[in-house]
């Protein structure tokens, strides 16, 4: 490397335009740090003394760490991050903004150590040559060069007020202040005094005789200087890119080197159309052919399993590529089956194949419908907590052996680029899912900006919108209309890659899709799945303001019973708001949201123990919910009694909203 | 009871580290100055008369060394406590003028030391007639000539009456008869309030009619 100091001034200031730009057009932590390297690495790889540099700066580091303090205590929003007796010291909004503002003056700091390693009149030439009027390069220059006079005579005045006996250090802050413009009106008389002397001083050799300058020496870029001017134009525009264009795949991905030989596994029964007469399967294995076979109940029994090839029915899977030649999920639907009963099926091809399972569709009028909830399964600690949340969920159905699917509220795995991630979940999930179909929800954890391999990894209804497919759907089971809603769909990762125009357009989609789902159903139970809650333990995300303004409205005129969410790793009830009761579960092992400040006047049970489950049970008189701890003991319960709803057509609403006002109640 | 330079070591380079002195304006320097005398501190431009000046008020710390002002040593005082001590003229005059009026500014220092205020009237008059700028006194003293503002500060300073006093360059600007002036009042108060007075100058004139004795930096240096 080639030391800074014999850069050409332009190739400088460029450097110095683009960190400051970067550094001000930025928000992103993580792009910062790496400007604040880069920007720290520059005079470093320049041989300049930069440690010493930055020792004379030190009032500047020590305003940047006040800067600090004072954002980390005076903002109040946000995750408390250390709370010492009921009082919340830091918040997580308030730690991120000063990061955010000390890093940003910081990059501004160091980048200005840049340009102190050259002489002042280069610069003047700089401007010059760059067409810049002379007089204002003159004057810019005159002013920077002004300002280490004006701090010593500040200083000076400093010293003889103290000198002529006024103490500073013990002083008031009003005596202080008294002092400090006593302070000034020296130095700001000097400074004119100082201009006029000055002025006079450069007309009298000949400043501006002739309209045009001519120059002693003239800049000319050598091959170094275009090389760094190069260099700095295109890492700022890479820079720009890397920032403002998420990736698509931001996650860890990491993939089993062969899948070829893989028997199958991770297998899970979902819906995908009317769940009295079909039945999904997927299931991972590797690449091949797959076929799933079935068999009903009576004619396995008869043929004792799979052994004798007749009557066994066989449907080619659908392969599907998570990754290229890495990870493969297969999907096959079962067709024409009689409504409430069993099959048995096995999954694979030719030479494995998995063991032999059993489910049962779902009846034609149930009179009671029992189904499962569980929120946020998602481990940190990928091969002790998948263990732990497979435990309990085989517990957790083998305590309720009535239970006829399970519904999750999202953030089923950790890292949702990861297929290990995915296998600790399927695999622990297979003995359930297997059984019993899972209807999953995407959260945040299963997003990057869609949900692109959650949705590759289960196979679900297509029923909502065609813009989404799969993130939003819904389905009737006994009683009950459940709703699945992608609320990921308000993260800001997805405005900025849509466009906010489109992306509002979507939400205005979903507002008008769930509208007439609810609507249109006469189910006398509608339930509503999404991954964030309406209305939290604290206000941790801004998302969970423009759920409140899109969907609940839509919830309270559809007069919906119950939703169900998680997110906040905590369990938690409200009381009815508008009619609607709101619950949060948590399945996994991840920490709770909740830091023992003042709860919202509408939540009206919190757990926060640990992973728990809920057993929502549907009959035409009501509609209770338990939920269950890791030790399966009752923490709360709730029975809904069934709503008068309001017949859907247009006509009926208006009569009826008349005859509430004109009959006496 | 003497202001005593021991050894002073001062570098304009070294940014407080004390383990790296890089070319040093003082070097080792030691003085002692006692009340009661005038003593010169000449050489040429550039020898460090103006640090040294500054060292030993406690503007500028020096590296290695001790100032002691009647035994104590001017680190553990603070600038307030050393100008009850020890008064200070600046070379440049502009830079030592912070109030509004001529008056304010001879007051400034005297209502610091907490005189009770007959005794403050009485010094202001004295010293503003004694440097002949009483019919300036309500003036702003910005726009005083170069003379008068020296003359101005010259009162300021003089005024609150310290042990020692260090004056830079007084007669920088002054006529021969001002110079005459300050000389004598110099002189007298050496004798009157017992002070002792350290007089940075290049004026050989003045030197020579008024001082006890010079130490000549240049000379000094190995």
């Amino acid at each position: 490397m080639f030391a800074l100091k014999t850069l050409d001034p332009r190739a400088k200031m460029l450097i110095l335009i683009c960190i400051s730009t970067l550094a001000m057009i930025t928000s992103d932590l993580k792009a910062l740090t790496i400007l604040l390297m880069v920007t720290i690495l520059i005079p470093i790889a320049g041989k300049v003394n930069f440690f010493e540099l930055l020792w004379q700066a030190k009032m500047a580091v020590g305003f940047i760490v006040f800067i600090f303090i004072i954002q980390c205590l005076f903002v109040r929003t946000g995750i408390p991050l250390v709370t010492i007796k009921a009082f919340t010291l830091i918040t997580y909004d308030g730690l991120s903004l000063a990061c955010l503002l000390s890093l940003r003056l910081l990059i501004l700091i160091i980048s200005a150590i840049i340009i102190l390693t050259g002489e002042p009149r280069d610069y003047l030439l700089a401007f010059a040559q760059c067409k810049v009027p002379y007089e204002i390069a003159f004057m810019v220059m005159v002013a920077i060069h002004f300002f280490p006079i004006l701090r010593e005579e500040a200083l000076n005045v400093f010293y003889s007020v103290q000198l002529r006996g006024t103490e500073i250090k013990n002083a008031s802050l009003k005596k202080r202040a008294q002092v400090y413009i006593k302070i000034c009106l020296p130095i700001l008389v000097g400074a004119l005094e100082k201009a006029r002397v000055m002025s006079i001083a450069m007309e009298a050799r000949c400043f501006r005789l002739f309209p045009y300058r001519t120059y002693m020496r003239r800049l000319v870029l050598k091959k170094r200087d275009k090389v760094s001017i190069t260099v700095t134009l295109i890492v700022a525009v890479l820079f720009v890119g890397m920032v403002f264009i998420p990736p698509v795949y931001a996650t860890e991905i990491s993939m089993p080197d062969v899948m070829d030989d893989v028997k199958p596994y991770g297998i899970v029964l979902s819906w995908t159309e009317d769940n009295r007469n079909t039945q999904t399967v997927t299931w991972s294995a590797g690449k091949g052919e797959e076929f799933i076979q079935y068999l009903d109940e009576g004619t396995y029994q008869k043929n004792d399993g799979f052994k004798t090839s007749s009557q066994i029915m066989s449907v080619k899977a659908k392969r599907i590529e998570i990754y290229e030649n890495k990870y493969y999920r297969y999907e096959a639907t079962m067709r024409n089956l009689a409504q409430g009963s069993t099959y048995y099926y096995r999954v694979g091809s030719a030479d494995v194949w998995s063991e032999a399972y059993h489910f049962t569709t779902a009846p034609q009028n149930a009179d009671s419908a029992q189904f499962m909830f569980m929120g946020d399964a998602q481990a940190e600690v990928r091969d002790i907590d998948y263990p732990i949340w497979g435990g309990f969920l085989k517990e957790a159905y083998t305590a309720n052996p009535n239970t006829a699917f399970v519904v999750m509220g999202g953030d089923l795995v950790e890292s949702s680029g990861n297929t290990k991630d995915w296998d600790g979940f399927l695999k622990e999930g297979e003995s359930v899912f297997s059984k019993i179909p899972l209807m999953p929800t995407p959260g945040n954890h299963e997003t990057s900006i869609l949900p692109a391999v959650y949705l590759k990894m289960f196979a679900l209804l297509e029923n909502g919108l065609t813009e989404a497919p799969e993130e939003f759907y819904s389905f009737d089971y006994g009683d009950c209309h459940i709703v699945s809603l992608n609320s990921a769909v308000f993260m800001s990762e997805r405005e900025r890659y849509m466009g906010s125009q489109k992306w509002q357009e979507l939400i205005q989609k979903t507002v008008g899709w769930l509208k007439s789902d609810l609507m249109d159903s006469d189910a006398k139970w509608k339930i509503v799945i999404m991954h964030h809650p309406a209305y939290p333990i604290n206000e941790d995300d801004v998302l969970y303001d423009l759920i409140r303004s899109n969907w609940v409205p839509v919830l309270n005129e559809a007069q919906v019973d119950l939703v169900l969410c998680g997110h906040q790793h905590t369990y938690m009830r409200t009381k009815e708001l508008s009619g609607v009761i709101y619950m949060m579960g948590v399945s996994g092992e991840k920490r709770t949201h909740y830091y023992q400040e003042p709860l919202p006047e509408y939540v009206q049970k919190i757990s926060i123990e640990g992973g728990n489950y809920q057993i929502v049970n549907a009959t035409d008189k009501s509609l209770t919910v338990t939920s269950y701890n890791r030790e399966h003991q009752e923490i709360d319960k709730i029975a809904l009694m069934p709503k008068t709803r309001i017949d859907k057509k247009p006509w009926h609403n208006a009569l009826y909203a008349y005859l509430q006002c004109v009959l006496p109640s | 009871m003497t202001l005593k330079a021991e050894n002073i070591t001062f570098s304009y380079n070294s940014k407080g580290k004390k383990t790296k002195v890089s070319n040093p304006v003082l070097a080792h320097f030691s003085a002692e100055f006692e009340r009661e005398q005038i003593v010169a501190v000449t050489g040429p431009n550039g020898c460090g008369k103006t640090t040294f000046g500054k060292v030993l008020i406690g503007i500028l710390k020096q590296q290695e060394g001790i100032v002691r002002i009647d035994g104590i040593n001017t680190k553990e005082m603070n600038l307030t406590q050393i100008g009850k001590k020890v008064g200070y003229a600046m070379q440049n005059p502009m830079q030592q003028i912070f109030c509004a009026s001529v008056t304010d500014e001879v007051e400034y220092g005297l209502k610091n030391l907490d005189l009770p205020i007959e005794e403050i009237v009485t010094r202001r008059d004295y010293y503003l007639s004694y440097f002949q700028i009483e019919q300036y006194k309500d003036q702003f003293p910005f726009l005083l000539s170069q003379g008068e503002k020296q003359r101005l500060v010259l009162a300021a300073v003089l005024a609150m009456r310290p042990n020692y006093l260090i004056l830079d360059e007084p007669t920088a600007s002054l006529d021969s008869y001002r110079k005459k002036l300050l000389g004598e009042y110099l002189r007298r108060i050496v004798g009157e309030l017992r002070c002792g007075i350290i007089l940075i100058s290049h004026d050989r004139a003045f030197i020579s009619k008024y001082t006890d004795r010079e130490i000549n930096m240049q000379a000094g240096k190995k």
